[in-house]
This record gives structure tokens, C-alpha cells and sequence, in this order.
């Protein structure tokens, strides 16, 4: 209360001073000396002059800021000055700052760009001319930016609270599914439109098992499928799309590609980051197991602290040490503040949908959050290490963790007590037996005596007239003994790449003025961002742990609140956007007053809502999606409609999609036969990189290995994440830039795609495994057969009798017109099937 | 930058529509952005139907530019300014001397070290009186066109992250490089070849690898296709072995006749328009890449000028040739690393700092005299700017007991540009009498892209991107002066 009452205080001293200065400028607006100036002089201000003011000057001298006292935005103003006076004397540009500002000398302005010669001479001439300004023209009342955001924070619909809204009503109450449908309903109905009808079965199909697996489904399944015509066929596919393991590969891609999962640091040696691949394994598995997600955002924020003794929570803490990591940065502390950025703009946005990030160095410019607000959030994770020092040791010390259950640990730190006190035991042994020789060693042999393997000889040195020859053999069984138990500690725990802090104290965090490590400014607390404050849950009470602040703990909870506005909304959204293609906020990771309204309002609420409801499940969640009539609908367009709503905010009808970089080289790995896809989880692989591609490391091919070909063509998922050697069919169909977080994929389409398309090694090989596949296992009647089975691989679906004569006649010509040996012919077949369009997009 | 929006696409996207009609606050950032036609399609890139565009389409500048193409020439490992443009005669006969300066390299931080005196003779040349050591005879023929920036300063003394701000303008890794963003302000010309071209010393890449060409948290299409002058010259260019050209054809006419029935009933999507034409678009790049870096096109003088003749300095020549060629072809960023891989590979001169150099001058001397004169002869160095540096220069002392290596400086170093608007002659800046820092009118990389932006018609306050909540740019929020003397 008290600080409340302070902050009024200051606030009306504020107010009363703006007021003041306003009453100033009225007076001298109603002076009698103002000018009159002619229609031509005005024109000459209108064209020439203003715009030099608004955009060179109004940034920090205007209604909006007024940096020095100063406002250039008004001719009383201009002339009653700032802080250091007039800045103009109306006919002496010589006399007035403005203009020698401007020329620099003196004040230099505008700060950071020097204005063109031109421009200066437009606002001396003006100056000369008096200053001409419209007579009638109002001073524009001053505007606190800050306050303005924080109002409009206050009404903003994303931190309003997540409530309970009821279904609407419709008219067409048929086409209801699930709850989902008749929010799309509704507002289609209010524009006098309706829904797409359903896509046909095999559309259907393919669309569910690329975005519920990334794969395509068999042939087999699709014609089993289209004859099931059954209505509960298709929510038993949905079931057993869920049940697959390789719902967790697609999934969790999804995931990694947020927190910006990369397997090695960038920079000069791009090492690889030991034991990473376990978090993947952890994000693919909590998927499988349909993990609450308020569970897996606290393990992966501060599973060490809430659960030290659960292996997965301790892995989940990997989450920490995805980033970049300069080994060698030019100055340390920046570098460390560098990567704490990293983290709270990767968990304020990926959490929260907020970019913090923005308000490292000043106040956000479009959201209600503070500088201070993102200090404080950092305070949090204040006592995290940085991910090392310099060496693989250093990372060892501040980012390997040995992981087991309490009783795992108990049981290895009784087996490493054993271990020693046998070490301990023999160690006392021998020294009991050397003792007389070593009192007598002098100068060389007792510098020798340090060494280990020089004993020995020193002990046979003084045998047996001060050793007997007993106890030297003695001596040498018994350290024989010993060096082999040295050389076999008892297996260790399991190990990790996790999180540690530097203690339970924790470190005090400032708000580090223009973002600089060395001007720090106030003291901030592990306190909720301002704009929440009202809108959110407390802070469960902070609790030290033996070797962390607790702080993350509280964090964590926080955020996982079921009260928290956020991180519910924000999740549905992102699920919803890898369903239908689009958010219903089209912005997934900015839910601040910069980003996008959502389209559907009412339904992100209920969504989320609902998702609270139900265990913050995931695959309850897909359901509700899944089953909707709005998710089954055909994506063939309508005209009428495409000129209405061309962008579908409506959701008239489902939007077609290409293949992402992954499915496209799994689905090419697929219709080949190669895709290795039994083998689940482990250290990631090595794919095919061509020598060309290696020549632009600086050691062409370090860090990348040669895997086996059933490793080679695992699942994309396993690929080492090398963040300066990427996969080139990766790197050309848009997979997540690996440095930062990536909520929305890019969907190019460049030369650079065709070409790998038709001439990589990798097509060549997998064409050649393709047509091989064709000929020698399929066994096809005729070249028809041949063909209709080709394009089954490659489009899930039968194709027309045009089709196969179109294919059957390619490969007949290349054969007479282009002396390809049959083989290479039917090769060449199957590389074409693989550029179709239809092979990579989707209905 | 507006102009080029399909007509079919109504108006604004939500998102600008809500910008522009939202809060009027920040209106000059937001209207940088909002100029700029690619964003709208980013805020919406993924939902399949929003009109395809090619990233690469030519734009307007935002002003009249006087450079078209920049072709950096990219001294990998960081040149020793004294010992090549920066002359300190006070040096001289200091040899071996044990003096109080503060520097730091990879070393760290020192107080005090022994002068290694600049290896090579310098000379004046030009009617402007430029000095250069005797490392570069041929590039001193050409100091009239050239404007030396002796006050260059960096952010870090360390490669991986020196070289990412020199690429990047970030010591950070993932932000886009020059040449991503230069594609992004302007498109490119000639969409048969690539808009940012990377050509690598054959000994490797730099440190950081493909960082440094990356087109970071843009789309792929900006970042750089590395190209040899040797060989295929990009990657995947030819079809694999037993594909004829008329095969191809068949293949790629066949496939259009599928891909056309694919598409008739969906054509509001323009994405598949585009993938087909794009094929189209590649097999024209197989022809017109080989016939661009096709060097045996260019007459015996030319390719001595350039020093395909020379043992030393046929690679780099034949890169600088290619480099030409392509510009000629409206390639918009050309850059090529001098040095490659670690040690003695590259200019980064720990050991012996006269061979070290001495090699790499060697290499470089006459091909870069010869790109410069030669683009000057077609007139085309009026719109061509030509850069020349290294993530960093060297200090004045050794790094070691013994020896004469130079450890990395990031205080003080020499760049310098030419053509495309560059006022030659000159020399802009000073370091003190060692050379270990920056003295008068310090510059620094900021300034650098800054003027490279602006002499391309971009305005680097102006050419922005919005991405995690901001408005990134090359140069940065905080912004940067142009260098006034020389443009």
C-alpha cells in the first residue's frame, strides 16, 4: 500500500507539471507577436519543413517524448525552448541552436545520422523566413506513452482471464462434430456463408497421418479406409494415429523447433553438446505419453527442483542449454547476459506468447512490459551457470548432471563408499610396508618417491637390507591390486545435459541500463510482470534447495498456473495452428498488443478452457480438433467465397499445405523403401552431406561422422542438429533456423529445391533404390502395374488410367529415344514421381 | 517497395491493416515496415494461401543508389594493417623493443609487448599520395580509386565472433549476413543466377563455416549459394550421369503434364505455379550458371590482368574474373574469402608474419589490381563497390617470446572500399603511432554496412525486419553515421 500511495504521489507531481507548462504555452500562443506569414511561406513549412520535423526530430521532441524539455512540434514551444533554451531565434539562423545543431557543431543532431546538406538549408531558410507555422494550429497534448500501454495492457484480450463460454448456438446443428465446429459455424453463418463439404476419404487420410505422424499412410490402409465407410472409422484412425510412437517424432518436432533444439554451440569449434540427444528423446516420449503439458513445462523449467530424483525431470532441465554458446567471447559478462537473453526471450515467448526479449535495453516500445519487468524475469534464473567456461571440462562442471532415482543414487553412493574405503584400505596398506624405506629417502629418490612407477625400483634400491624381500613382493601384489581397482570404478549414475545453479543464495540482479553488464541501475526481485500482476496468480513462496534458489520453482508454477491467461491460450493456439495451418492468433509466439488478433476469439477461449479441464491433455486436445467437422472439410475453393474471404479467416474450408523439410525427405526415404523407421530415440546420425557442402568448413568434415545406411535413413528427427552444417534437402525446404526460436515455419519456393529435386546424390541414390524396389520386389505384371504402384508410393492413392499411360509412355521413350537401359528408365520414372507436386503438398 | 504486390491479393493483411489503424505511435519505424512487401507475406507464410511471390523479385531502393553490386573481397584471418596500408614510420628501427601498450587478442589482455617493426617498405603512389608496402605493386597502381578507412574498429578480437559481426553485424550467431539482407532490400536482377554468391578458398571455409552466409532468421531464399570457379559451380547444378539435357526435358515436359492436372482444380494456389516454374527456372540455371563462371569466354589479356598466368594467384583471379562476370550478370553481392581453414591457410599471421603474408599478397595482389581495372575500363566500377578487409587487423606487437607473429586487433585496423560512388584518394581516419588503436575519426563495422547500405539506395534505419517483436536491421537499434568523407 505504501508503495502504491508513493507512485500516486509522484504521478500527480508529474501531471501537475505538465499542467503547468501547458498553462505556459497557452499564454504565449495568445501572444500578440506570433507573425503573420503568407500562403507561400506556409507552403514552403507544409512541404519542405515539417516533414523534416516529424521524421528527423518528433522521435524525442514531440508530444510523445521530450528529450531535454524540448518540443519541436508547436512554433511557441519551438520558441519558448528546452533545457538549453530557444531553439530557434526567428530571422538569425546564426543565433539559433536548431541549426547548429543540425550543422553539428555544438549540439549534434539528430543523434545518430547527419542530415543531408539540402535538409539543413531548408530549415535555415525557414528560420530566416521567421519560422512561418500555422497560426491556428493547436499545440497536440502531451502523450504518456508508458501509461497508454499499460491501459491498453489492461483491457488487452489475451490477459484477461481464461473462463468457462458456452457453445453458440447454430442453425445447421448437423454439421456440429465436436464443440470446436460451432465456433466456426457461428461466424460463418453470420456472414451468410457455409462450411466446405467434406474432403473425400483419401484426402482425408493422407492430411491426418502427415500431420499426426509425418508420414504418409501405406496404400493399403488408404483403400481399407475408403471402403470403411463406417462412422466410427475415422475416430478410430485418429485413436490410432494417437497410439503411434511416431505421433511423438512429429510432435515433438513441433516442439524443438520453439525452444530452438540444436545439438552443438555455433562459433569457431561448434562442438557438439554432450548427452543433448536426451532431451529430444524426453520431448518425443512426454509427446507419446500424452505428459500434461503444465507437467512439462515445470520439468523443463525446473524439474531439478521440483523433482531432483526423477531422471526425466532432471534431462527436461536441458532446456537450458539448447542455445548458442560463444566459448571465447570478447567480453565475458556480456556474453553471459547474451545468454541469458537467449532464455528469457526463448521462455517468455514460447510460454507466454510475450517478447520480453524487446526490453533488454529499454522499456518495450509496443507492449506493456518494462525494462524492469525483464530484469526481474531474469532474476529468476539469475544462478543458472553459464553453459561453460571455455573447456569440455568447464561444460562438464556447470552442465553435466548424473541423473537416477533416490534409491539408484543411494545404491551408487553405497557402491562408491565401499570402492574408496578398499582404495583407502590399500593405500594404508602399502604405506605401512614403504614407511621404512621411505624415511630413509634423500635428495633424487625422494623427489623420485613422487612418482608412481618409479617405486618400485627404489623399493628393490633399498632390498632387503631395509625392505625384506617378503614384503617387497607383498608390496607388488598388493599395488597391482590397487591399480586395477583404480582402473575399474564401479559404473557411475547416468548422465545428462541439465541445469545447475551457483548456489541457494541468490545472486542480486539489476536493471542494466541501456542493457550494459556495466551500468547497472536499480536492484529487481523475482517478482510477476507488471502488466500480470492483477491478471495472474501469486507467486508460490520461494524455497531454497540445497544447491538452487528455488526461484525456477516458483516460476515454473506460476506459469503453469490453470490461472495464468497465457499459457494455456498460448499452447491451444499452437497446436491449432499445426492443425489447420494458421493460428487463431496468427502471431503463436506474440500475444502482446503488437501481435494479431485472434480470428476466433470465443474459440481460443474455449479451447483453452477446455484443455484445463481435461488435464492440460495433448492428445484430448487433438481430439477435439481432429474429430471437427471444421478439420475434416475438403480444401477445394469456392469462388464467391475466395473473393470474400481470400485469406479464410473464416475457416470456410480447410488450407492446403506443403510438406515440411522433414516429411519431405522421409516421405522421399519412404517411397524408396529406405526409411528406417522401427528404430526409435538414441544419439542422433549422421545423414549423407555432400564434400561440396563440407568444403565450407573450416575443417571440411569435422564433427560430422559416417553413419550406417539403416542409421542414415533414420527419421529426420535423428539427424545430428549441427547449427553450421545443415542438411542440404533440410536447408532448402525450410527447417528452423537453429539459433533462435521458430513458431512458423517459411514455405519457400526457390531453383535451389528443384535442383537437389532432380540432381542431389540423395535423389539419384533413392530413385535408384526406388525403381529397384519396383522391379525386383513388387514384381509388376507390366509396366502399367509398374507405374500404378510408383505413383501409389508416392501420392497414397490410385491413380487415373491417364496417369499410367502418361507413365508407362515416359518410360518407353526414355528407353527409345534416350538409350536408357531399362532400369535407369524406370529410375528416371521415379525420380519424376518425386517432383510431382502432388507428392509434396497436401489436400 | 510496395509495387510489387500481386493485384489479386486484396489490400493489407490483418496485421497491417491493424498496425496502421492501431495505435499511430512509432509511426516512423512501423512505416519503414510497413513498406516493405515481404513482411506481410512472413506474418502469413504459412497458411497456403496468401499469393506467392518470389522473395528475390527486383525492388525499388529507397533511394537513388550508386552502387548496383558490391563484390567484398574477404581477407579472412585479419591482415596486418601496418604492415600493409597503414604506415608508421615512427616504427622504424624499434625492432625488439619492449614498449607500454595495452592490446587484446586471443591472448587476452596485455600492457606491454615487443614491437615487431613493419616487415615491408611503404611508398606513396598515385597523384593522391596513398601509402602502400611493397606487399601490393599491383593494387598500388590503383590507390586513386580507393578510399582507405584506417580507423576501423570491432567488437571482438576473436574470429568466430569477429567474423559473424563482420558478416552479420552481430557477434551473435543467427542474424542474416550482407548479402541476405542486400537481396531482401533490392531482389535481384537476373533470377537465373543467385543474388548473394560465396566463393571459399580451396584450402576450407572460414571459421563458423556456412554462419557466415547464412540468411539467419530470414527464409532460406537469401542466404548465399556458394559457388567454385572451378567444376560444377553450384551444388546439385548438373543432372547426375546418364540424364542427358533432352532426357531432362522429357522428364521435367512429363512431370509439367501431371503437375498441370494437379493443379487445374486447385489454382487459387499459387504455390503450385510456382514450384513449376521454378523447375523451369533450374534447368535455365544449368545452363546459364556454366555460362556465366565460363572463363575461357574472356580473352588471354584479361585473364593475365587478372593473373590466371601466375602460380600464386590463379585461384583468387579466377574468382575475382567470376566475381566480375557475374555483376556483369546482376548478381547483387559477390563475396570472396581470401584464406580458408586455420593457421597459415588464411591471413591470420601467429608464426611467421613475412611468409604468411607475403603468400597471401601473393595470391591477391595482382587479381584484385586486375578486378579494379578492369571493371574501370567497362565502366562498370562506377556502379560496382568493391570492399576489401578482414574480421580484424593485427597488433603492433609479437605475441610470442619469440618471432614475429601478430597476435588478432580488433582496436584499430584498415578496410578499404572502391567504386560504386566512393570518393578514392584518400585515407579517412588515423591510429597512433603503433597502429594499436583507433585514434582519430574512429569507425566502426556499423558505419562500414551502413555505407555500404546507403551507397546501394538503402537507407540502413529504413531496410528493417520484423522479427521476435522487433525491427531488426543490419546496423542495429542504436544506428550508425555514414562515413561522410567518402560517399
Amino acid at each position: 500500500m505504501k508503495f502504491f500511495s508513493l507512485s500516486l504521489f509522484t504521478a500527480l507531481i508529474f501531471a501537475s507539471g505538465f499542467c503547468s507548462r501547458m498553462a505556459t504555452a497557452t499564454e504565449a500562443d495568445a501572444a500578440p507577436s506570433a507573425p503573420e506569414f503568407t500562403a507561400e511561406q506556409l507552403e514552403f513549412f507544409e512541404t519542405k519543413v515539417r516533414p523534416i520535423l516529424k521524421s528527423e526530430c518528433y522521435q524525442c521532441h514531440s508530444a510523445r517524448k521530450q528529450e531535454g524539455n524540448l518540443r519541436l512540434d508547436a512554433r511557441t514551444l519551438i520558441l519558448e525552448g528546452g533545457d538549453s533554451g530557444a531553439a530557434i531565434e526567428p530571422g538569425d539562423p546564426a543565433a539559433s541552436t536548431l541549426i547548429s545543431a543540425v550543422k553539428r557543431e555544438g549540439y549534434e543532431m539528430p543523434p545518430k545520422k547527419v542530415l543531408p546538406e539540402e535538409q539543413v538549408a531548408i530549415l535555415t531558410k525557414w528560420v530566416e523566413m521567421h519560422a512561418p507555422w500555422p497560426a491556428d494550429e493547436a499545440i497536440p497534448e502531451v502523450i504518456d506513452e508508458r501509461a497508454e500501454l499499460q491501459e491498453k495492457g489492461e483491457h488487452h484480450w489475451a490477459f484477461q482471464p481464461v473462463t468457462e463460454v458456452a457453445t453458440p448456438e447454430v442453425a445447421d446443428a448437423d454439421w456440429i462434430s465436436t464443440p470446436v465446429d460451432a465456433f466456426i459455424l457461428k461466424q460463418l453463418e453470420q456472414e451468410q456463408m457455409s462450411p466446405s463439404a467434406p474432403a473425400e476419404r483419401a484426402e482425408l487420410i493422407r492430411r491426418v497421418y502427415y500431420d499426426m505422424t509425418g508420414l504418409p499412410p501405406s496404400i493399403a490402409e488408404v483403400k481399407a479406409f475408403v471402403e470403411d465407410t463406417r462412422p466410427e472409422a475415422y475416430a478410430e484412425l485418429v485413436d490410432r494415429l494417437l497410439a503411434s510412437p511416431h505421433y511423438g517424432e512429429k510432435w515433438g518436432r513441433h516442439w524443438l523447433d520453439l525452444v530452438r533444439y540444436a545439438e552443438t554451440n555455433s562459433y569457431e569449434r561448434d562442438d557438439a553438446k554432450p548427452f543433448v540427444w536426451k532431451y529430444r528423446d524426453y520431448v518425443i516420449k512426454s509427446f507419446n505419453d500424452d505428459k500434461p503439458y503444465d507437467e512439462f513445462l515445470k520439468e523443463q523449467l525446473a524439474g531439478d527442483e521440483l523433482a531432483p530424483d526423477d531422471p526425466d525431470s532432471i534431462i527436461a532441465t536441458g532446456y537450458y542449454r539448447l542455445g548458442i554458446w560463444d566459448d571465447e567471447p570478447a567480453d565475458r559478462e556480456l556474453a553471459y547476459y547474451d545468454d541469458m537473453d537467449d532464455i528469457v526471450s526463448t521462455t517468455s515467448e514460447v510460454f507466454m506468447g510475450l517478447t520480453f526479449g524487446c526490453a533488454r535495453c529499454h522499456d518495450h516500445k509496443l507492449d506493456p512490459i518494462t525494462q524492469k519487468d525483464y530484469y526481474s524475469l531474469l532474476s529468476f534464473m539469475r544462478n543458472v551457470k553459464r553453459y561453460g567456461v571455455r573447456s569440455g571440462e568447464t561444460v562438464n562442471e556447470a552442465s553435466i548432471r548424473e541423473i537416477g532415482t533416490a534409491e539408484e543414487k543411494a545404491k551408487y553412493a553405497k557402491t562408491m563408499a565401499e570402492y574408496q574405503s578398499r582404495r583407502d584400505e590399500l593405500e594404508t596398506q602399502l604405506s605401512v610396508l614403504t614407511k621404512p624405506v621411505v624415511d630413509q629417502l634423500q635428495g633424487v629418490d625422494k623427489e623420485e618417491w613422487q612418482y608412481e612407477n618409479r617405486r618400485l625400483d627404489l623399493l628393490k634400491k633399498f632390498s632387503p637390507e631395509v625392505i625384506s624381500a617378503e614384503d617387497l613382493s607383498k608390496y607388488v601384489s598388493l599395488s597391482e591390486h590397487l591399480t586395477a581397482l583404480k582402473n575399474a570404478p564401479p559404473p557411475g549414475l547416468e548422465k545428462a545435459l541439465a541445469v545447475k545453479e551457483q548456489g541457494p543464495d541468490p545472486l542480486l540482479t539489476f536493471v542494466l541500463l541501456r542493457g550494459n553488464p556495466q551500468s547497472p541501475g536499480d536492484q529487481v526481485e523475482p517478482v510477476r510482470p507488471s502488466a500480470l500482476t492483477d491478471k495472474s496468480p501469486d507467486l508460490t513462496e520461494i524455497t531454497p534447495r540445497d544447491h538452487s534458489t528455488g526461484r525456477r520453482a516458483a516460476l515454473a508454477e506460476w506459469i503453469a498456473s490453470s490461472e495464468h491467461p497465457l499459457t494455456a491460450r498460448v499452447l491451444v493456439n499452437r497446436v491449432w495452428q499445426y492443425h489447420f495451418g494458421r493460428g487463431i492468433v496468427r502471431s503463436p509466439s506474440n500475444f502482446g498488443l503488437a501481435g494479431d488478433a485472434p480470428t476466433h476469439p470465443e474459440l481460443l477461449n474455449w479451447l483453452a478452457y477446455d484443455f484445463i479441464q481435461h488435464g492440460w491433455s495433448l492428445k484430448h486436445l487433438h481430439r477435439r480438433m481432429l474429430l471437427s467437422s471444421t478439420y475434416q472439410m475438403s480444401s477445394a475453393t469456392r469462388e464467391e467465397y475466395a473473393a470474400k474471404d481470400p485469406e479464410n479467416d473464416l475457416f470456410w474450408r480447410f488450407n492446403m499445405r506443403r510438406l515440411t523439410a522433414e516429411e519431405v525427405r522421409d516421405s522421399i526415404l519412404a517411397a524408396s523403401g529406405n526409411l528406417s523407421i522401427d528404430k526409435l530415440y538414441g544419439p542422433s546420425v549422421y545423414s549423407y552431406i555432400p564434400e561440396e557442402v563440407q568444403a565450407g568448413q573450416s575443417m571440411p568434415g569435422h564433427g560430422w561422422g559416417k553413419s550406417t545406411p539403416s542409421d542414415r535413413y533414420r527419421r529426420s528427427i535423428y539427424i545430428h542438429a549441427k547449427r553450421s552444417l545443415v542438411t542440404p534437402i533440410l536447408a532448402s525446404f525450410d527447417v528452423a533456423d537453429l539459433d533462435d526460436s521458430c513458431p512458423v515455419r517459411f514455405v519457400t519456393t526457390q531453383p535451389t529445391q528443384a535442383l537437389g529435386m532432380l540432381n542431389s546424390d540423395l535423389l539419384t541414390e533413392q530413385a535408384e533404390d526406388f525403381a529397384r524396389s519396383l522391379i525386383e520386389e513388387e514384381r509388376p505384371a507390366d509396366d502399367s502395374e509398374l507405374v500404378e504402384t510408383a505413383l501409389e508410393r508416392v501420392l497414397q492413392r490410385e491413380p487415373t488410367e491417364t496417369e499410367i499411360a502418361r507413365g508407362v509412355r515416359f518410360i518407353e521413350q526414355m528407353q527409345t529415344e534416350r538409350e536408357m537401359n531399362y532400369p535407369r528408365a524406370v529410375q528416371s520414372f521415379c525420380l519424376l514421381a518425386l517432383n510431382l507436386n502432388e507428392f509434396v503438398y497436401l489436400d | 517497395m510496395t509495387q510489387s504486390r500481386n493485384p489479386n491479393f486484396c489490400g493489407r493483411t490483418r496485421r497491417e491493416f491493424l498496425w496502421q489503424a492501431g495505435a499511430g505511435f512509432g509511426s516512423v519505424a512501423l512505416s519503414g515496415m510497413l513498406g516493405n512487401d515481404f513482411f506481410s507475406r512472413q506474418s502469413v507464410a504459412a497458411d497456403g494461401v496468401t499469393p506467392f511471390q518470389s522473395p528475390l523479385a527486383p525492388k525499388d531502393p529507397h533511394f537513388d543508389p550508386k552502387a548496383t553490386s558490391v563484390i567484398f573481397l574477404y581477407m579472412y584471418g585479419g591482415p596486418s594493417h601496418i604492415d600493409t596500408f597503414d604506415h608508421k614510420p615512427d616504427m622504424i628501427g624499434m625492432d625488439g623493443k619492449t614498449v607500454d601498450v595495452k592490446t587484446f587478442g586471443r591472448g587476452g589482455h596485455k600492457n606491454q609487448g615487443r614491437i615487431v617493426e613493419p616487415r615491408w617498405k611503404f611508398n606513396r603512389y598515385g597523384e593522391s599520395g596513398q601509402w602502400v608496402s611493397d606487399l601490393f605493386p599491383h593494387l598500388s597502381t590503383c590507390v586513386d580509386d580507393i578510399a582507405f578507412l584506417k580507423s576501423m574498429t570491432a567488437d571482438s578480437p576473436i574470429h568466430g565472433s569477429a567474423m559473424l559481426m563482420m558478416n552479420s553485424g552481430r557477434i551473435l550467431s543467427g542474424s542474416p549476413c550482407m548479402g541476405s539482407w542486400v537481396n531482401y532490400g533490392l531482389g535481384t536482377e537476373n533470377l537465373d543466377l543467385p543474388g548473394f554468391v560465396v566463393m571459399l578458398d580451396p584450402r576450407g571455409g572460414p571459421i563458423s563455416g556456412a554462419k557466415n552466409w547464412s540468411s539467419g532468421y530470414m527464409p532460406a531464399s537469401y542466404q548465399a549459394t556458394v559457388m567454385r570457379s572451378k567444376g560444377a559451380p553450384i551444388l546439385d547444378l548438373v543432372p547426375p550421369e546418364g540424364m542427358s539435357r533432352e532426357a531432362q526435358r522429357d522428364l521435367l515436359d512429363s512431370l509439367q503434364e501431371y503437375n498441370n492436372e494437379h493443379q487445374a482444380t486447385r489454382g487459387y494456389n499459387s504455390d503450385l505455379a510456382a514450384r513449376i516454374a521454378n523447375y523451369e527456372l533450374a534447368f535455365k540455371m544449368q545452363s546459364s550458371a556454366p555460362e556465366a563462371t565460363d572463363l575461357s569466354q574472356e580473352t588471354q589479356e584479361t585473364q593475365e590482368l587478372y593473373g590466371l598466368n601466375g602460380e600464386h594467384s590463379v585461384t583468387f583471379g579466377r574468382q575475382c574474373l567470376l566475381a566480375r562476370r557475374l555483376v556483369e550478370r546482376g548478381v547483387r553481392f559477390v563475396q570472396i574469402y581470401s584464406g580458408g581453414h586455420h593457421n597459415d591457410a588464411n591471413w591470420d599471421a601467429h608464426g611467421d608474419l613475412e611468409d604468411n603474408h607475403n603468400l597471401h599478397a601473393a595470391e591477391t595482389d595482382k587479381p584484385i589490381a586486375g578486378l579494379l581495372k578492369d571493371l574501370k575500363q567497362r565502366g562498370m566500377l562506377e556502379n560496382t563497390l568493391v570492399v576489401w578487409g578482414g574480421e580484424f587487423g593485427r597488433q603492433p606487437t609479437a605475441e610470442y617470446a619469440t618471432g614475429s607473429g601478430r597476435d588478432h586487433n580488433s582496436y584499430g585496423f584498415t578496410m578499404w572500399m572502391a567504386g560504386g560512388g566512393i570518393k578514392g584518394g584518400q585515407s579517412v581516419g588515423t591510429t597512433d603511432e603503433l597502429g594499436s588503436q583507433a585514434v582519430e575519426n574512429q569507425l566502426h563495422v556499423k558505419n562500414l554496412h551502413a555505407t555500404i547500405l546507403h551507397q546501394l539506395g538503402l537507407d540502413h534505419t529504413k531496410l528493417t525486419y520484423f522479427y521476435d517483436g522487433l525491427d531488426e536491421s543490419l546496423v542495429g537499434i542504436e544506428g550508425a553515421e555514414l562515413i561522410q568523407q567518402i560517399i
